[in-house]
């Protein structure tokens, strides 16, 4: 049924922090083995390794940068909590600020992909407001890709139907992993733990209290579709000019054991 | 948005068919004088079913499982294209109710009722498939009050150019200066506010920018510096088609050439030769279904999708 949960008893979903992310692409890589793998591959790749490779991914990381000549405003009060400004980058001349950007679905509250499906293969779940698609049901007619902004649906060329990230509800729910691997692939593959998964419906989870501590930005908001996940922007980047470093070290020579003093002392000569 | 054939094969095709069926409705029932020939009625709405059926099927050429298509029907509550499927289907049932009358297999007094409520229907399904693009916040340009009125009027302008030849050829000593005059003014209409939506949104910056895309405050400036893949994906084939607005121009102008100019003078070099069979009407036809399907491809490969923000290089 493609009629939306009134109301979801969780609201899981990523905490994806911009700051920390360094663009490797691991979130990405480690989702397509998964997914090619778990209970809701593969995702098909045609002519791999051809001229013209192309495959569906759940995870795309872009790469930007923020142009560090124009001064920043504090944030509006509808895009975050507080009124602090968030200077992103120094004044112009200085080097621009490179943002990486992982982008997956956000597992929307009003997910109007959910809502144009006309054959009822996509849902999202009352329990856990995750939104999966029934590749059993799916007729292909790529309208749900059409209304969602985010480009989270993909459509897989073989197969014939669409595909999307399931926020590894096959890995999350799973008993026979370690109760630490039951988490997305993508959380635990980043290297820099820019990633966290949780229960945004519980005010009390990490991902809650992260969000609300660092501005954590719903994207689009003004479409309407309420997405799940949220992004910490990133955080204030030093205004000031660079001190260098001392050049030159400062060494106690009445702390150093004895044969290093004299080494030191040879050395210095 | 990508302009995809069938996409546009189903939305004209059918539309000529439906615009055909919502004239014929009218116009079986409660047309009297001059009195119309037997054979028009029956050719004019099999011509109209055959022409949405060769829609429809357009539209399922372009699924991924098309066995799969009847499910399309279930989800009428919430999805403007289930809410299609289901008109779309019964349709079928007035437009068969008329055609078994005009057979000879009904009473002819059912028209009376059967051929408004196959107009109404018809009418239904049109826009219903104009909600499908109208209803997508994801397309700012689509989200425009005026492409609900420019489908049903597209259609109907269809519907009236194609009924010319097929009375002309059932009935060649009528003049026909009254249904001529219909289908310029429909054709003329439909063009017209085509052209005011066209100019309305040709300048506007329909997009947010990438810095609030990806939840930068408002004033930050944020580009492209290294793409997500080296190669196209689904997204960008399907969603970020972008080319010329020199090109869309000139396919604009070509589109109101053919469908308005050429197809309204063809329409009125025919009417004016009073009677006998005459061949202007079929070619007014096959320009005015010309330009329609220029403008056609034009209203998605103009459409600005949201999620474009995220690829451009600017």
């Amino acid at each position: 049924m493609t009629a939306l949960p009134a109301q979801t008893t969780k609201k899981l979903g990523l905490l994806i922090d911009l700051d920390i992310c360094v663009g490797c692409h691991a979130c990405a890589v480690v989702c397509k083995e998964w997914n090619d793998g778990g209970q809701f591959g593969p995702l098909t790749d045609n002519d791999s390794y051809g001229a013209k490779p192309a495959g569906v991914w759940f995870n795309r990381v872009h790469s930007y940068t923020v142009d560090p000549s124009v001064p920043l405003e504090p944030l509006e009060p509808a895009r975050a909590c507080g009124d602090k400004a968030i200077p992103i980058s120094g004044p112009a001349g200085r080097l621009g600020l490179s943002l990486h950007f992982p982008r997956s679905c956000l597992h929307c509250e009003h997910a109007a992909c959910v809502t144009v499906c006309p054959t009822g293969a996509s849902y999202k779940r009352a329990e856990d407001g995750i939104v999966l698609v029934d590749y059993d049901k799916c007729i292909g007619c790529k309208l749900c890709s059409w209304a969602c902004p985010y480009g989270a649906r993909e459509y897989d060329e073989t197969q014939g139907v669409m595909k999307k990230c399931t926020l590894c509800v096959d890995r999350i729910y799973n008993t026979t992993l370690a109760k630490e691997d039951q988490q997305p692939a993508c959380v635990l593959a980043c290297p820099t733990g820019a990633r966290l998964f949780g229960d945004f419906a519980d005010p009390d989870s990490v991902v809650s209290q992260r969000s609300r501590e660092r501005d954590g930005q719903a994207l689009l908001p003004e479409l309407g579709y309420a997405p799940t996940n949220r992004y910490l922007p990133p955080r204030p980047r030093r205004d000031g000019p660079d001190t260098p470093a001392k050049p030159s070290e400062s060494l106690d020579h009445q702390e150093l054991p004895s044969v290093l003093r004299w080494l030191d002392r040879v050395l210095s000569r | 948005m990508n302009p995809a054939l069938s996409v546009i094969a189903f939305t004209t095709l059918s539309g000529a068919g439906y615009g055909l069926m919502i004239w014929l409705g009218i116009l079986l029932p409660f047309h009297r004088q001059p009195p119309l020939p037997p054979q028009f009625g029956w050719v004019a709405l099999v011509l109209a079913m055959a022409l949405v059926t060769v829609g429809l099927l357009a539209s399922l050429a372009h699924l991924g499982h098309p066995e799969r298509a009847w499910r399309a029907l279930s989800q009428w509550r919430t999805s403007w294209l289930s809410r299609e499927g289901v008109a779309a289907v019964w349709c079928f049932v007035p437009a068969l109710g008329v055609l078994a009358v005009l057979l000879g297999y009904a009473p002819v007094g059912w028209l009376v009722w059967l051929g408004p409520l196959m107009s109404l229907s018809a009418l239904i399904t049109v826009l219903c498939t104009a909600m499908i693009y109208a209803s997508l916040k994801t397309v700012p340009q689509w989200r425009d009050w005026r492409v609900l009125p420019q489908y049903a009027l597209f259609a109907l302008a269809s519907g009236a150019v194609l009924l010319l030849p097929i009375l002309n050829w059932a009935a060649p000593e009528l003049a026909l200066k009254m249904p001529t005059t219909t289908a310029q003014a429909a054709l003329l209409i439909a063009f017209a506010m085509r052209y005011w939506q066209r100019r309305q949104w040709r300048d506007v910056e329909t997009a947010p920018s990438l810095a609030a895309a990806v939840g930068l405050p408002g004033a930050a400036r944020a580009r492209v510096f290294e793409g997500a893949h080296t190669e196209a994906s689904f997204i960008t084939k399907e969603m970020v088609f972008r080319f010329a607005r020199k090109h869309a121009d000139t396919m604009f102008f070509t589109a109101l050439l053919l469908g308005a100019a050429a197809a309204g003078g063809l329409l009125e070099m025919a009417s004016n030769q009073g009677s006998g069979l005459r061949f202007g009407f079929a070619f007014a036809a096959l320009c005015a279904y010309a330009g329609i399907f220029l403008e056609r491809w034009l209203f998605f490969a103009e459409a600005r999708h949201v999620v474009s923000v995220y690829f451009e290089r600017r």
